[in-house]
């Protein structure tokens, strides 16, 4: 009967809150995941546009525009897995890591 | 009424204009991220390029939704940091490859310095004559002889072996084996006995050769065993050396028959005195009797008995001159 009423209230509203919070959580990791790999000193570009672009998402679907906070949070996520692809292809890192660093390992 | 659609359309035409205005803001916005792109902005500016481009797709999103206020507002954040882009970008614009003169080509020599018939091409050493074999270069002088070359000898002056660089092998007892085959390096010894001492195993006395290890047969045969052919060896020279007739004497234990002892006995010195002269003795110097159990030497009630009892002997029967 719970099920019933969450199919419902999902077709009534619309599942969009849902996918785009998702969706821009997918992307918060993925960034999170390429500042750990050092991502901001060797691949400053994708970084950057990781971090506009999640902050442009947050931004979206405090305006309710859930369909586009969710494209451009997955935009996001795209350019924060580049950026740790290219941190891995320099030989640094490997994004998988933990994010979690020590002070000497920052240095 | 009219003076509402009068100003409705007012707000059309201003609304119109604006969002022509920001497209052109836009284009021209656009224009700067291409150019900074060009001067590899990517590496010299990328914050600035990022949020250039970042802002400026935000805003064409806005334009696109008829939202003119949020396309400015991102404008004006692309706008300035498109120009720093770029300004960073013509700073640190990509380094001049400076194109290197062309390498000359290589020229080939096809004179012959040393005269040795080779060209100094495919000479390796064209200003020593050398034979062909050996492309262009000398043979290699070997001093002592020794087939390892000078330039590889470390002992150039002594012959010496090629596997221990043309120096000879050490040898600290210096009996003429060398300490890597010598099984004992520091007593000279023969290299038959692989340069250990010869174990003295036998004493000549006047009226006899004792020995000091007993011979060893198979058992109730006439077989020796190989554990005797160094004792039956010095007997060999012992006999030669002293130049005298030998008798070899076979005795057995009292265990079994007597005829069989004496006969087992008998068979034993036999097979003695074959060895020995195989060896190079004499035959006519030796002679082979079988005494059976007819003279022991400790008591056959004890096991140590009988195994002395079983034995050889030889006596001396007479010095010839």
């Amino acid at each position: 009967m719970a099920r019933r009423g969450t199919i419902l209230a999902c077709l009534l509203l619309g599942c969009g809150p849902l996918t785009a919070t998702s969706a821009i959580d997918d992307a918060d990791r993925a960034l999170v995941r390429a500042r750990a790999a050092d991502s901001e000193r060797y691949a400053a570009y994708e970084t950057a546009l990781a971090e506009l672009y999640l902050a442009k998402a947050r931004e979206e679907q405090g305006y309710a525009q859930y369909g586009e906070a969710r494209s451009l949070a997955s935009e996001a996520q795209r350019f924060a897995n580049a950026a740790s692809r290219k941190v891995a292809d320099r030989g640094g890192e490997p994004a998988s890591q933990s994010p979690k660093r020590t002070a000497v390992q920052q240095r | 009424m009219t003076r509402a659609r009068i100003a409705a359309c007012c707000c059309l035409l201003v609304a119109c204009a604006a969002g022509q205005a920001s497209r052109k803001r836009a284009d021209a916005v656009a224009a700067d991220i291409r150019a900074a792109r060009e001067q590899n902005a990517e590496a010299c500016a990328p914050q600035e390029l990022a949020v250039a481009e970042a802002n400026l797709r935000f805003a064409q999103t806005a334009l696109d939704r008829g939202d003119s206020r949020r396309a400015d507002a991102h404008l004006e954040s692309a706008a300035p940091a498109a120009r720093d882009a770029l300004a960073k970008a013509k700073t640190c614009a990509r380094p001049a490859v400076a194109q290197a003169e062309p390498a000359p080509a290589p020229r080939v020599s096809t004179t012959d310095a040393d005269g040795d018939g080779i060209p100094d091409v495919d000479d390796l050493c064209p200003d020593v004559p050398g034979s062909p074999e050996r492309r262009g270069c000398p043979l290699l002088t070997d001093r002592d002889r020794d087939g390892v070359s000078d330039d590889i000898d470390r002992c150039p002056d002594t012959p010496g072996a090629r596997d221990n660089f043309g120096c000879p092998w050490p040898d600290r007892d210096a009996d003429g084996v060398a300490d890597k085959d010598d099984r004992c390096p520091d007593e000279p010894g023969s290299p038959e006995n692989q340069g250990c001492p010869q174990k003295v195993l036998i004493v000549v006395r006047k009226d006899r050769i004792e020995l000091k290890q007993q011979i060893h047969f198979q058992p109730n045969r006439a077989v020796i065993l190989s554990d005797s052919y160094d004792v039956l060896g010095q007997v060999a020279q012992a006999i030669e050396a002293a130049n005298v007739a030998i008798r070899i004497e076979g005795h057995t234990d009292n265990v079994g028959k007597r005829k069989e002892n004496l006969k087992l006995s008998q068979a034993r010195a036999d097979a003695v005195k074959e060895y020995l002269v195989q060896q190079g003795c004499e035959a006519t110097k030796l002679k082979a009797v079988g005494f059976g159990q007819k003279r022991p030497i400790a008591s056959n009630s004890t096991r140590a008995g009988r195994t002395l009892n079983r034995r050889v002997e030889f006596r001396m029967e007479e010095r010839k001159n």
